[in-house]
């Protein structure tokens, strides 16, 4: 989620949200040379397919039942068109996502591999990530992740009898047991693996199960993601009454953590201390200084669909529906340069409500040189607009993790 | 980590057979002094209520820039942490992450 605009001006890189898209207002100015340092493509995030194989009561994707599938030429197209915008970093990271990537098979991922090398030439290194619900590795995948060094993370969301109660099958059966042979074999295999793990309300009264789950089931580390009003999940059972549960809950994965040596890694907590020990690297837009946040640069999170089309800021607004932002589609790789963004009025006009947005986080929270302005599809689908600021997001995955880890360090550092 | 070997998956209860009465009773009066001590010795206890994080008067940012002052002038040996007499591998990690740099 890194890109940068070049602005003429502070008054470019920082568009008033009253402005039209296209209006005088500087934002037309925005260009690859505004940012510094330059922009560059950070993660290539691949759609192989919108489909799912199962239908998780928390799911936000609009398209699982479609199984349309990426073809070579757009994947070929994809790295060419990085590559020669000279947009590519030191190395190409990309991360397969959405829908269930193993859905498109076992064959479609090695002719896939296969084209990516064959482009990059040797020039720079190629990392590729999966994100999967592990129902269907078997033997065959793990020597494929193995041969590519592929990091899998796997969709879990603790035991059975709190994971089967959301990820579900189409006709409503548990998908635990079939998610957990999957991870027996990346176990028997030895490829390397964490979890994401959807919390929601209920899992709040589990936090000691679910860590001793994640401890003894092979896992080493483990993310956190709250259930989330988006896209098409219009609700989540993570409310405001709920925000107190779930730093505690957090504190106590860090708890559990610490007393396990830390051979079970939490990903929210190890975040935080990072970011309060390092700072964020400065960003500067049009000569303003930022705080880096990938999620707010133009084209550092890069996101195709498995039609070519891409979009950029936060990677889950692919495939949503949003007219006055062209439906977050801001190209497409068979024939638009990364670059056309600059000039496309619906990337202008959510550029533009998205540094407001970071404007005002930037003049409202306390937090903001350690997080550098949220995450704008959580601004628009909790707040209805990219321009805002707090969100169910900041306050969890944010803000909670960092109280924790301040009040940790200043224990262990300054007692 | 041996000590947790006694509980099952849940991390509360004893593993031991329903029907054993005496057996049952002494493997709980074991866990409960087990517990006693670990908690006794600041140990993490499953099941045991979580304290919520202490509330600072000073700002994000002066709290932040503490931490990173002292980050700084931590040396390289392991910082052992005084109440489980065992290296301190958050605070490890910390002054590594800042060495690092």
């Amino acid at each position: 989620m890194l890109a940068r605009l070049k602005l003429s001006s502070v008054r470019a890189a920082l568009p008033s949200t009253r402005s039209r898209p296209g209006a005088s207002d500087g934002i037309g100015g925005v260009g690859l040379g505004s940012f510094s340092p330059a922009l560059k493509v950070k993660l290539l995030v691949l759609q192989a397919t919108p489909f799912c194989n199962i239908d998780c009561t928390y799911c936000y994707l609009p398209d699982r039942d479609s199984a349309a599938r990426m073809s070579l030429p757009v994947i070929r197209a994809a790295i060419r068109n990085i590559i020669d915008s000279g947009l590519l970093s030191e190395r190409l990271s990309i991360a397969w996502h959405a829908g269930e990537p193993l859905a498109a098979g076992l064959e479609f991922y090695r002719q896939a591999f296969a084209c990516i090398d064959s482009v990059v030439d040797g020039r720079y290194p190629v990392h590729h990530s999966i994100q999967t619900n592990a129902m269907l590795i078997n033997r065959q995948w793990c020597d494929l992740f193995a041969e590519h060094g592929v990091k899998v993370g796997v969709s879990v969301d603790g035991p059975a009898y709190i994971h089967d109660q959301n990820r579900k099958t189409r006709d409503g059966k548990g998908t635990h047991a079939k998610a957990m042979r999957g991870v027996g074999y990346l176990l028997r295999n030895a490829v390397p693996f964490h979890a994401i793990a959807v919390v929601t309300a209920a899992s709040l009264q589990h936090p000691d199960e679910i860590f001793e789950f994640f401890l003894t089931e092979g896992f080493r580390e483990v993310g956190f993601n709250i259930d989330e009003r988006e896209g098409e999940r219009r609700h989540s059972t993570i409310g405001r009454e709920q925000e107190h549960g779930f730093e505690l809950f957090l504190q106590r994965m860090l708890e559990r953590s610490i007393a396990a040596d830390c051979r079970l890694r939490i990903r929210e907590v190890d975040e935080a201390r990072k970011v309060i020990l390092r700072g964020l690297e400065p960003v500067h837009i049009g000569g303003r200084r930022y705080p880096h946040n990938a999620q707010v640069l133009p084209l550092e999170i890069l996101t195709v669909d498995h039609a070519g089309n891409f979009s950029t800021f936060s990677p889950e607004l692919v495939g949503q529906r949003r007219s006055e932002y062209n439906n977050f589609v801001f190209g497409n790789v068979l024939k638009d340069t990364l670059a056309s963004v600059f000039s496309n009025p619906h990337f202008l006009e959510m550029y533009r409500q998205v540094i407001a947005g970071v404007e005002r986080c930037r003049l409202e929270c306390e937090y903001f040189e350690l997080c550098g302005g949220g995450a704008p599809a959580n601004k628009l689908y909790e707040n209805g607009s990219f321009g805002s600021t707090e969100t169910v997001y900041c306050r969890n995955v944010v803000k909670a993790p960092l109280r924790l880890m301040l009040a940790h360090l200043e224990r262990r550092l300054l007692a | 980590m041996a000590f947790r070997r006694f509980f099952g998956h849940s991390g509360m209860h004893p593993v031991l057979p329903g029907k054993m009465p005496l057996a049952r009773a002494i493997g709980t009066t074991f866990a409960v002094v087990l517990t006693a001590v670990a908690a006794r010795a600041g140990a993490v206890v499953p099941g045991q209520a979580v304290q919520p994080p202490s509330v600072s008067e000073k700002s994000v940012s002066e709290r932040v820039a503490a931490i990173r002052a002292k980050a700084a002038k931590l040396s390289a040996a392991p910082i052992h942490d005084t109440e489980t007499s065992s290296i301190d591998q958050p605070a490890q990690v910390a002054w590594n992450d800042w060495r690092n740099e």
